[in-house]
């Protein structure tokens, strides 16, 4: 049965219904826009490398095998993906992270053509020992891609001084030896245990007829294996490791990366964090803070400066990412304002205006046909609805943000260092 | 008023689309795209001027200090106390290199006034301090202060320097600066280090009457407004500029070289990067051209995709992109090490088979599917409109997105293969792992 979910707000709505089959599917049709995209996705990341199926013992699965399988996917025993959806002129591709995968499509036309082969593909694996050999060596180049890039390292590097035994701490794509272990078989049993029906979501956005779509799903969506898989994560101290971690690299300027070990969240309690963090992050050490100009007329930062919040099943973590010639002295001053704004906090001025910054944000985002699609996988990952994050930021209050100021951790923290390696300096 | 155009670019159901082009004074031109689906508006101004080689970081540095502060709000924290009242409406900044000219964009987007929280009216303010950054900077004696430059100097001079920490970015700069030697397209827009260094209060303040005196200027405005009222702002506030010696846009194709350039630097870094530049500066047919890259490297069916990254596993990413109006391929590719003489070899291998071969119906066909595709998806964000329109601003006739794809329907294989016997190779550029020979 559809549900509709409405924002009187925002002007907008969408609808939501369970298939047969156990799929959650999203429609959210937007009026007059030319393009159509799907995102099928399935709640498995990298993060997900420990689980019982069936009642089971403890399953380890190695790393970068989430993202093996999404290259994977678009194999079949005729005529593949790419070339398939080549014929109906969309652009189609696929990403992995840390907690779902996702493949999509994007069209103007043939929208039901379109639909039907990305349901197709994503619900028919075909792994052989050839094919999965084959993939390695492209793999193994995207691996080494991300090595290079100082913004990817220091983020790494952040999370290897954060976590003792999250899995967030290794990289998405897995590392050399990890990948040498998948094989066809592993593939389809992870695929077996991990695109259960129940475990997946199919959202639609744009210019598109509901009953196309309806009867599209209704005809393409196939029945699960009833595969009873649980999730196995480890426990992970509430501490960072260590302080502080440091690597060089050919660089102009220092990269540093400073993360904040919180508890995670889910849900719309996620949601709601990310907000009052957010709030509490830009009128603290933000762009229109006196902290931020104090510190840029030093000349210890620069326009790269900048906070945001990572976050996803399993971890949170507040960050802030720049460059510095000086980055322990960023550290420590980044966590000292922290601190003096528990007893000399931000005003509640300087929250309305982060408020509607942060408002004015999200609203932009129902502007696009894919950023609204992203919104509702975003949301249907976490079991919220695609609106509340604009409730949340139109209702958040200053005591809130007061409280979250409060209750900070700042000294729960790791600076990830990159220094430009001897012959760049 | 010199110069209108009006139109209504599409008016299907539930889509009507106006676009109106005027041309306000002397090297002024107005656009607005008006779709009433939007939830924001977006405005943009764009400077062209010479892109004089010496000058380079006099004039990169002013996208700094004109989105750094105004006299309205005289430092960034104020600036940015605005930006957050206005919903997160900043004015962001780029600096290019378009029709052989420096192109140094300011762009504002804000939502639109339905969707503020107390009723807020927001176009207008935002076109009002998006002039006030550009028209009314923060001065002292004549010049900038001397402080906010040396602060501003010093970022620039982090950003000249950043480009060595990611090996595509440099590779793209190197081989730029090989491939169109002489030519504004191969030179960084920040300038050098050295240029930067040598910036004085004085010279970005020449620089920026320079900018404000003689640039062509393009303002563009995209989103569900009709924009009445910042036409009437700018209007009146450029308006009342000393304008003279307006720059005159012009492109000229990348003249093709006698001997193949073939360059290549060391990098501490884990992936080569291998970039090839062709050229056809005799190449007229538009379409066939735009089609020929599409099938070499523009798609997921492309031939460097299918053949040379997923038949031969030679690299992760192997793609291209075509220039119209420097008549231009560039392929760009990550790849072993131990493989750039491989990859170089099979990207001209695709090349020639092509020139020797044609193209096949079905990759004629994916191809134009994918220009039609394209083409109708310009007009689902104010942004892509803005792009598609501000690309075509020295066209004789400025095409719709539809009009465009009909024109790429009626190209034939033979077309292609035409197109594709006029380009050659003119540059190499390898950028690779220092340890690899």
């Amino acid at each position: 049965m559809l549900e509709e979910i409405i924002s009187e707000r925002l002007g907008e709505r969408y609808f939501k219904y369970t298939h047969s089959s156990g799929v959650t599917v999203l429609l959210y049709p937007m009026k007059g826009y030319s393009t159509v995209t799907a995102q099928f996705t399935t709640k498995f990341g990298s993060v997900d490398n420990c689980a019982s199926i069936n009642g089971g013992a403890p399953w380890n699965i190695p790393d970068g095998t989430a993202h093996y399988l999404e290259h994977k996917l678009f194999e079949s025993p005729e005529k593949e993906a790419f070339a398939r959806f080549a014929e109906t002129g969309a652009s189609c591709n696929a990403g992995t992270s840390y907690d779902s995968t996702r493949y999509y499509f994007s069209c103007s036309a043939n929208f039901e053509k379109n639909l039907e082969i990305l349901l197709d593909f994503v619900q028919h694996p075909y792994f052989t020992p050839e094919n999965v050999e084959k993939e390695r060596g492209i793999i193994t180049q995207e691996i080494t891609m991300y090595l290079d890039s100082p913004a990817w390292r220091v983020c790494m590097e952040l999370y290897r001084g954060m976590f003792a035994n999250n899995p967030v701490r290794n990289d998405i794509a897995g590392s050399a030896e990890s990948i040498a272990l998948i094989t066809d078989k592993l593939l389809y049993d992870v695929y077996d245990a991990f695109y259960e029906p129940s475990n997946m979501y199919l959202c639609i956005s744009g210019g598109f007829d509901m009953e196309s779509a309806i009867e599209v799903c209704e005809r393409c969506l196939l029945p699960g294996k009833s595969i009873n898989t649980v999730l196995l994560p480890p426990e992970e101290p509430a501490r960072v490791i260590t302080p502080r971690v440091e690597m060089s690299m050919p660089l102009g300027k220092t990269n540093f990366a400073l993360g904040f070990k919180s508890p995670a969240y889910s849900g719309k309690q996620m949601t709601e964090e990310y907000i009052y963090q957010t709030l509490m992050n830009d009128t603290t050490v933000g762009a229109a803070t006196e902290f931020y100009r104090s510190m840029r007329d030093k000349g210890l930062i620069n326009e790269t400066f900048e906070s945001s919040i990572m976050m996803g099943r399993g971890f949170f973590v507040p960050a802030i990412f720049g460059e510095s010639d000086q980055p322990d002295k960023v550290a420590q001053a980044v966590c000292e304002e922290y601190r003096r704004r528990k007893s000399d906090p931000p005003t509640k001025e300087a929250f309305l205006r982060a408020k509607k910054y942060l408002y004015g944000d999200n609203v932009r985002t129902f502007n696009n046909v894919e950023s609204v699609a992203q919104n509702l996988s975003d949301a249907a990952l976490t079991d919220t609805s695609a609106f509340d994050y604009a409730e949340l930021a139109a209702a958040a209050d200053y005591e809130g943000m007061l409280q979250r100021i409060e209750n900070f951790d700042e000294g729960n923290c790791c600076l990830s260092v990159i220094t430009p390696s001897e012959d760049q300096k | 008023m010199l110069y209108c155009i009006s139109c209504i670019i599409s008016n299907k159901e539930e889509m009507f689309i106006i676009l109106e082009r005027k041309q306000l004074s002397d090297g002024l031109f107005f656009s607005k795209i008006t779709d009433g689906r939007f939830k924001t508006n977006r405005i943009s101004i764009t400077f062209y001027n010479e892109f004089d080689d010496e000058r380079r970081s006099d004039f990169a540095i002013l996208p700094y200090i004109l989105t750094d502060s105004c006299r309205r709000y005289p430092n960034l924290t104020r600036l940015t106390e605005k930006y957050s009242d206005l919903y997160g409406a900043s004015v962001s900044d780029n600096l290019g290199c378009s029709f052989d000219r420096r192109a140094m964009t300011f762009t504002i987007s804000c939502i639109d006034d339905r969707y503020t929280l107390d009723g807020e009216k927001l176009e207008e303010e935002c076109c009002g301090l998006l002039l006030d950054c550009i028209l009314d900077p923060v001065t002292e004696n004549g010049a900038f202060p001397v402080e906010t430059v040396e602060i501003m100097r010093q970022e620039l001079i982090d950003a000249i320097e950043s480009v060595k920490g990611d090996p595509r970015s440099y590779a793209a700069q190197q081989g730029a600066k090989a491939a169109f030697e002489g030519e504004p397209a191969g030179l960084p827009a920040n300038g050098t280090v050295e240029q930067a260094a040598a910036i004085t209060p004085q010279s970005a303040y020449s620089a920026y009457l320079d900018m404000l005196a003689h640039s062509r200027i393009e303002v563009i405005c995209a989103g569900c407004s009709d924009f009445a009222a910042s036409e009437r702002v700018f209007a009146r506030r450029l308006g009342e500029l000393q304008r003279s010696d307006i720059c005159e846009l012009k492109v000229t194709p990348s003249p093709l070289k006698s001997i193949i350039c073939k360059k290549s630097e060391k990098h501490e870094m884990q992936q080569a990067i291998l970039r090839m530049y062709f050229k056809a500066p005799q190449l007229t047919d538009r379409y066939a051209g735009a089609i020929l890259s599409l099938i070499l490297g523009g798609m997921t069916t492309s031939r460097f995709f299918t053949n040379i990254r997923e038949k031969q596993s030679l690299c992760y990413y192997c793609s291209c992109f075509s220039n119209r109006f420097k008549k231009t391929i560039t392929v760009y590719s990550g790849v072993d090490p131990a493989n750039i003489a491989k990859t170089e070899h099979a990207v001209m291998s695709e090349f020639m088979n092509v020139c020797m071969r044609g193209v096949t119906e079905e990759e004629l066909e994916h191809a134009k599917l994918e220009i039609a595709e394209s083409a109708r998806s310009v007009y689902d964000s104010p942004s892509g409109l803005s792009s598609w329109y501000s690309s075509q601003i020295l066209d004789p006739e400025i095409l719709t997105p539809e009009q465009f794809a009909e024109g790429a329907q009626k190209v034939t294989a033979q077309q292609v293969m035409n197109a594709a016997r006029i380009y050659a190779l003119d540059t190499v550029f390898a950028l690779s792992p220092e340890e690899v020979e």
